[in-house]
């Protein structure tokens, strides 16, 4: 760490000051009313360009009240922000900012400061996610972008991104330049409002070290492409089938079409008639009333299998030959000849 | 003596609190975090890593940052 530091001095004078004059709550609750008023205006010209029948004015206006609802949106989470700060006003002095960047020197592997350009960036050492490889990042900071929503970006130094999404997704919280903060959002405009640098280094760092399975842009275990729970090789977005059943991926090769409805199953779901061993899946399967046997619709008739049904029929004709010479004998014993 | 407290957990904190004279590190953790583990938690006293039985010197900056914070899909 250099025992003084010209160029951070000179970046934490910059910085304060321009914190010390950003706009109060009150400012931000000023932003909001007008950008109402535009919501407003916009839905009166829709109004307006319903009732007339104008449909491509319609269209416009709807496009940009859309645009304009986003905006308001923006606008009241950035009042709701200041008026939840503890202390909006808060702002670390020049010293404290200043001992915030030579920390980062004993913090980070690679700390560059360029108050040309209004810079302070950092490396991280490589990121590993359970045993995915993702490499060092650098966090970029903009400081004269405060005010902007992302002021910063994260670029992957050693991109390994994911293979079925492009090369856009390089971490599973980060696509392209832009870590989607969740957990860390109020932390990091928190810190760079009141101008707790080295908090905001560190809170990115720490979302780039942890990983969130239930909100990835690709979870890790999809990372090199999705798998075929079947067979375990590599499924792309095309030719994939997701099993009926359980949900589960499955190939082109795996897929089982089931025979009596069409649907799509897995070989761990699909199930096998047992008398004509057609691929059915449980919904259309039949149990067989008399040998309990599971038949698809092909081969299940009046609550029985084919086989059984057959042998009812059989068993049937034999009876009635049965009984029809039954019923004949006594009549015929019973017209034989009888000697007088 | 006052010092200045940064809790990064949560939604998050930043304020001059006092203290009494003799206040270490892992006690102001635990009066403030209740039950939450240490462990979890990098705990820094001006921006460097501390001994639990630390003792707080008036003007230190005390912060305390979650190892883990969860990210997202969307922003």
């Amino acid at each position: 760490m250099p025992n003084y530091n010209k160029m951070a001095m000179r970046a934490a004078m910059r910085i304060h000051r321009r914190l010390a004059h950003a706009e109060p709550p009150s400012a931000s609750v000023g932003v909001l009313h007008a950008t109402w008023t535009l919501v407003a205006d916009n839905a009166r010209k829709l109004r307006k360009a319903e009732a007339r029948g104008w449909c491509a004015a319609s269209r416009r206006v709807r496009a940009d009240l859309t645009a304009t609802l986003d905006q308001l949106r923006d606008a009241a989470l950035d009042v709701q922000r200041s008026l939840r700060s503890p202390d909006p006003g808060f702002v670390m002095s020049p010293q404290q900012i200043y001992h915030d960047l030579v920390a980062l020197y004993d913090e980070f592997e690679e700390v560059e400061i360029v108050a040309k350009s209004r810079i302070i960036s950092v490396k991280t050492e490589a990121i590993q996610l359970q045993d995915l490889y993702l490499g060092p990042f650098k966090i970029v900071l903009h400081w004269d972008q405060f005010d902007e929503r992302m002021p910063y970006e994260v670029v992957a130094l050693d991109p390994q991104p994911a293979s079925r999404v492009g090369d856009d997704v390089v971490h599973p919280h980060v696509q392209g330049e832009d870590l989607c903060e969740g957990e860390a959002k109020a932390l990091l405009r928190s810190a760079l409002r009141q101008g707790r640098l080295f908090d905001f280094f560190v809170i990115v760092r720490q979302t780039l070290q942890t990983y969130n399975p239930s909100s990835a842009y690709v979870a890790i275990d999809e990372w090199d492409g999705r798998r075929c729970a079947d067979c375990d090789t590599h499924v792309g977005d095309e030719g994939d089938y997701s099993c009926e059943q359980c949900r589960c991926l499955v190939c082109d090769d795996c897929e089982i079409t089931c025979e009596g409805c069409g649907g799509c199953f897995c070989g761990e779901c699909m199930n096998r008639c047992e008398k004509c061993n057609q691929a059915s899946c449980d919904q259309c399967l039949k149990t067989c009333g008399r040998c309990s046997a599971s038949c698809c619709r092909e081969c299940h008739e009046n609550e029985v299998c084919k086989s059984c049904e057959e042998t009812d029929s059989t068993a049937t004709e034999a009876q009635l030959g049965d009984d029809a010479e039954a019923e004949v004998h006594p009549h015929v014993v019973g017209e034989a000849g009888v000697p007088a | 003596m006052k010092i200045l407290l940064i809790n990064n957990d949560g939604g998050g904190f930043a304020d001059y609190i006092d203290v009494p004279e003799g206040t270490t590190a892992n006690k102001l953790f635990a009066q403030r975090m209740k039950s939450a583990n240490p462990h979890h938690y990098l705990i820094r006293v001006n921006r460097l890593p501390v001994a639990a039985d630390q003792v707080l010197q008036d003007g230190d900056r005390m912060s305390i940052t979650p190892t883990k914070i969860e990210g997202a899909d969307r922003r």
